[in-house]
């Protein structure tokens, strides 16, 4: 029997962009290389201005990634993306042309985007007219369908969590823009939406918006990322155990600024703090300013930078403690799942998919949200409790398995087919 | 070098006894001649205009044939033509040869050249006044806040005169071809100021161009002032902002001023306003019970979220959709855009497009008129539906029904409060006018008298379900008012007048988005409630009480 086709459909390749759902995705395309009932194919988003180079060919916007048989770029051209509505305003050929053909040329049996952005949902509609009989199946990383802010689901005049996201609060989060358009975001999106069989929530936090904002709760499963884990450290840490690390983006909802004035506020007696912090470039003046002033006052924290995915292991495990102080809801971090993955608790915010994934008292430590005297206090008291280290590393479930989430989506996506058949043919 | 055919010129030998003694081209196509003055006898050739002045006979000749020998010694440029006979007369007699010259336009045809001729005869005959500075703070002054034109011989302005010294004897205005016309008796008063006013006057000969405008006051004799002014843009943003003025003599100048010149805009429009079609893409069924008919405005991408709401529904694709553009300078972007989202959703439609701007009722008069339904909907671009079904059940209000000619459905705000159920009659506790309300707005939709279905006194036309028939024996949409709203309830009134009502379903809820600005800002809305109350007051009073 020869094997089904699988395409992935992500908004960037990890190796044009390191962000967390790039290196899932791909790192699931990775282990469906090897499945023999599957054959993966991953199409990544590429081009301005993430990357800057555009379609290598006239007349297509899609070619194959070098060295890679079963890996695609889509160049769809940033600059006609329309952040507001997801979509590309003026250049809908890129779905009725470009992705036709390819989607024609590919015959997928199953199309599992693992993201939108920069893509568009219109792409969601065009499997959809393309291949009425193919399932497709979505997984949400962030809130981006229902929040315009980046997706944080965080109000943009204060920072704090957003709870309601209703047009009339959206429109106080952006004044510019009226109300009614934002109704008309969340109609056209969940337009297209409308069209997935199957979305997949990483975590309870985020199947539970997307139930309160009106997807079934049947269409949604909870399944949490898999992950092909780092091999652990050789060598154990040694007491005294106080060092920190932190992971990932420097963006203004990631809550670096708050650690680093926590940091700040241990004075002399701070603990080291290890940053590996990347596009701290990509961020507004202000930011950037007031992270490179919060750094510079405090001498424990070392500024690492970014660090490739692979190596992710090997930096955790010069940590004791991994602090993920993020303002918004985060999903399901990979960064904790990383810090599981080589047995170190985790210091996080108690909202989200951090209170989610880390259980306080047991594998980690959590602090109120966005509270630097908070923070301030979790740490001392991480640092300087005998014996919490020790206890919270033994609490630390395993991480779960690529193979294992592999496993269940085959298995979902051939549930999906025989639906899918079932009911083009009624 | 002169572009005049002289080749071609008029009659050689104008068969007149008194002696020429002069003549001059008037623009290209009109010679003058200037004759001693005698007997009055028949005039040379057809189509000459002859004008009787102290001293001499002025014939105006159009051009025709090449000129004869005589006329040839006799011509001369315009300038000296004038200045050696009608620059010398009075006045008043300058004044009625420059009415003589200008109606010339309308005899022969208003061309540039001749506009341009009788502009110069204009400045070489017309008294002189000193300029008026406008400013406020000397005693005397004169000022055009706007100056429109209506037609080709109708005009609307709006000014301020003032002289502390003595009342204001003289107000005038000389077209640029030299018309003269007596304001003083035909403007009425205007609340800019003291000395405000306003008003639509007429010329007796076209104008063209829009410069070259002289308004003149005076206060006694030798005292006057005069002003230029030119035609300003826009005129219904100015008759709209003066009909929202309530003063002393208010009604007289919406009564008498500012309707007959908003009708005559209208009137224009309609003339001028076709519809052509654009494409269409797909399927469109060939004999649908329903055709939707959508105009659209400023917002062409709400096409695209239109699409994306009615791909899935059945019934939708059961009816024949239109979209009429009220831009016709966006066709090509539309008709791009349409190729597009019909390959993406897979929806068959069709593009119309109005030949010129006219508004959301022409343009739903005139897409009715390229559909093939035998029933229509009239919907907004900014009205998206809740949920499938709200064609199905104003369809079935209407037809179990008899007594219903239309039918309107429950539209929201998208917070999912009440816009309208239908609309309602009130009375303004100032003007005591009759005004246009939204019924049960900013109530929650599941409000118990929301979820009543039955007659309404009017709906709007951001969603109206009528049958092709009942819209003609009504006399279809008119077009004069602006407003959709008022446009709807026009409609309601006169079938209400045939004994068919109109009725609201509640099953039916559908989004109305007005914060996108999907219309022109309603500016209009002032002079559309006077001119309903006007029309209608006395038979939506016991409504509206």
């Amino acid at each position: 029997m020869s094997k089904r086709r699988l395409l992935q459909i992500c908004h960037n390749h990890p190796t044009v962009r390191p962000g967390g759902a790039e290196v899932y995705a791909h790192e699931l395309h990775r282990h469906l290389r090897g499945s023999e009932e599957w054959e993966p194919t991953f199409l990544a988003r590429s081009g301005p201005p993430q990357s800057p180079t555009g379609a290598p060919h006239d007349g297509t916007r899609i070619s194959p990634m070098a060295g890679a048989a079963d890996e695609y770029l889509i160049y769809p051209e940033g600059h006609d993306f329309d952040w507001m509505f997801g979509t590309m305003r003026r250049r809908k050929d890129l779905y009725t042309d470009d992705l036709r053909r390819f989607l024609l040329a590919l015959r997928p049996d199953v199309v599992h985007f693992q993201h939108t952005l920069f893509i568009g949902y219109d792409a969601i509609r065009e499997v959809r007219r393309s291949l009425p009989e193919v399932p497709i199946v979505y997984t949400l990383h962030e809130f981006l369908p229902i929040c315009h802010n980046k997706g944080q689901m965080v109000r943009t005049m204060d920072r704090s969590l957003c709870r309601e996201p209703t047009s009339r609060r959206c429109a106080e989060c952006f004044p510019d823009i009226a109300a009614d358009e934002f109704f008309l975001r969340e109609r056209f999106i969940r337009a297209q939406l409308d069209l997935v069989d199957l979305f997949i929530a990483p975590s309870a936090t985020l199947r539970d918006r997307f139930v309160e904002w009106g997807i079934p709760a049947e269409r949604i499963l909870l399944e949490d990322y898999g992950r092909v884990p780092a091999p652990p450290a050789r060598e154990e840490r040694l007491p005294p155990h106080e060092t920190l690390g932190a992971f990932g983006q420097l963006n203004p909802y990631k809550g670096i600024d708050l650690l680093l004035r926590a940091m700040g506020k241990l004075g002399e007696g701070a603990p080291p703090l290890r940053l590996h912090g990347a596009n701290l470039d990509l961020q507004e003046h202000s930011f950037r300013d007031q992270v490179t002033a919060l750094l510079a006052e405090t001498e424990t924290v070392t500024d690492l930078g970014p660090y490739p995915p692979e190596r992710a292991g090997e930096m955790m495990a010069a940590v004791d403690w991994v602090v993920v102080p993020s303002l918004w809801w985060e999903n399901s971090p990979l960064v904790i799942q990383e810090a599981f993955a080589q047995r170190r608790p985790v210091i996080c915010s108690d909202v989200g998919g951090m209170a989610e994934k880390v259980t306080d008292g047991v594998n980690g430590l959590h602090f109120q949200v966005g509270d630097v005297d908070s923070l301030t206090a979790t740490i001392r008291r991480a640092v300087g409790t005998p014996g919490l280290w020790d206890r919270l590393r033994d609490g630390i479930p395993p991480v779960h398995a690529m193979a294992d989430h592999a496993t269940l989506l085959t298995e979902t996506y051939e549930s999906l087919l025989g639906a899918r058949r079932t009911a083009v043919l009624v | 070098m002169s572009r005049r055919p002289r080749a071609s010129f008029a009659s050689p030998t104008p068969s007149h006894r008194q002696p020429l003694r002069r003549a001059a081209w008037l623009g290209e196509t009109v010679l003058l001649l200037a004759c001693e003055e005698g007997e009055a006898e028949p005039l040379p050739e057809a189509g000459t205009k002859a004008f009787a002045a102290p001293g001499e006979r002025i014939l105006a000749v159009p051009g025709g044939d090449p000129p004869g020998a005589e006329v040839e010694q006799r011509l001369t440029d315009l300038t000296t033509f004038l200045r050696e006979g009608p620059a010398g007369w009075d006045a008043a007699a300058r004044t009625r040869l420059l009415g003589f010259l200008a109606s010339l336009g309308a005899e022969h045809g208003l061309s540039s050249s001749l506009s341009d001729g009788l502009r110069q005869a204009r400045e070489a005959l017309r008294e002189r006044w000193p300029i008026s500075t406008g400013d406020r703070r000397t005693r005397c002054g004169l000022t055009v806040d706007r100056l429109h034109r209506i037609d080709e011989c109708a005009y609307y302005v709006r000014g301020r005169v003032w002289d502390e010294l003595a009342p204001i004897a003289m107000l005038a205005a000389f077209s640029p071809e030299g018309e003269r016309v007596e304001l003083q008796d035909l403007v009425c008063p205007h609340p800019t100021g003291e000395g405000g006013f306003a008003g639509l006057f007429e010329t007796r000969s076209p104008s063209r161009g829009d410069e070259g405008w002289v308004l003149e006051a005076g206060s006694g004799p030798g005292r006057g002032l005069e002003i230029s002014a030119t035609l300003a843009p826009d005129p219904l943003h100015t008759l709209f902002s003066d009909t929202a003025l309530e003063f002393t003599g208010a009604e007289a100048l919406r009564e008498d001023h500012i309707h007959p010149a908003v009708t005559r805009l209208n009137e224009l429009r309609r003339a001028g306003t076709g519809i052509v079609e654009l494409a269409d893409y797909g399927p469109v069924p060939a004999s649908p019970a329903i055709s939707l008919v959508v105009p659209l405005q400023r917002r062409l991408d709400l096409v695209e979220h239109q699409m994306a709401q009615f791909a899935a529904d059945p019934e939708i694709r059961g009816c024949e959709l239109l979209y009429v553009l009220d831009d016709p300078d966006q066709g090509d972007v539309l008709r791009e855009l349409g190729a597009e989202l019909f390959s993406l959703y897979g929806l068959p439609f069709r593009l119309a497009a109005l030949t010129a701007a006219g508004g959301p009722a022409f343009a739903c008069e005139l897409g009715a008129s390229l559909t093939r339904g035998a029933r229509l909907v009239f919907l907004g671009s900014d009205v998206l539906p809740d949920r499938q079904g709200w064609l199905g059940a104003m369809a079935a209000a209407l037809d179990s029904n008899p007594g219903a000619a239309a039918v309107t459905p429950k539209l929201l705000f998208a917070d999912g409060a009440i816009d309208q159920a239908g609309l309602e009659y009130s009375r303004a506790p100032s003007s005591g006018r009759c005004l246009l309300r939204h019924r049960l707005r900013g109530l929650h939709r599941d409000v118990p008298a929301a979820a009543e279905g039955g007659p309404v006194a009017a709906a709007g036309l951001a969603c109206l379900m009528i049958d092709v028939e009942e819209l003609g024996d009504a006399g279809g949409l008119r077009g004069q008012y602006g407003l959709a709203e008022y446009e709807g309830s026009d409609l309601a009134r006169r079938l209400s007048e045939l004994g068919r009502e109109l009725r609201y379903v509640p099953e039916a809820e559908l989004y109305r988005l007005e914060g996108l600005g999907a219309e022109p800002e309603p500016f209009g809305r002032p002079y559309a409630q006077w001119l309903h109350s006007r029309i209608w007051g006395e038979a939506i009073a016991e409504q509206a009480a």
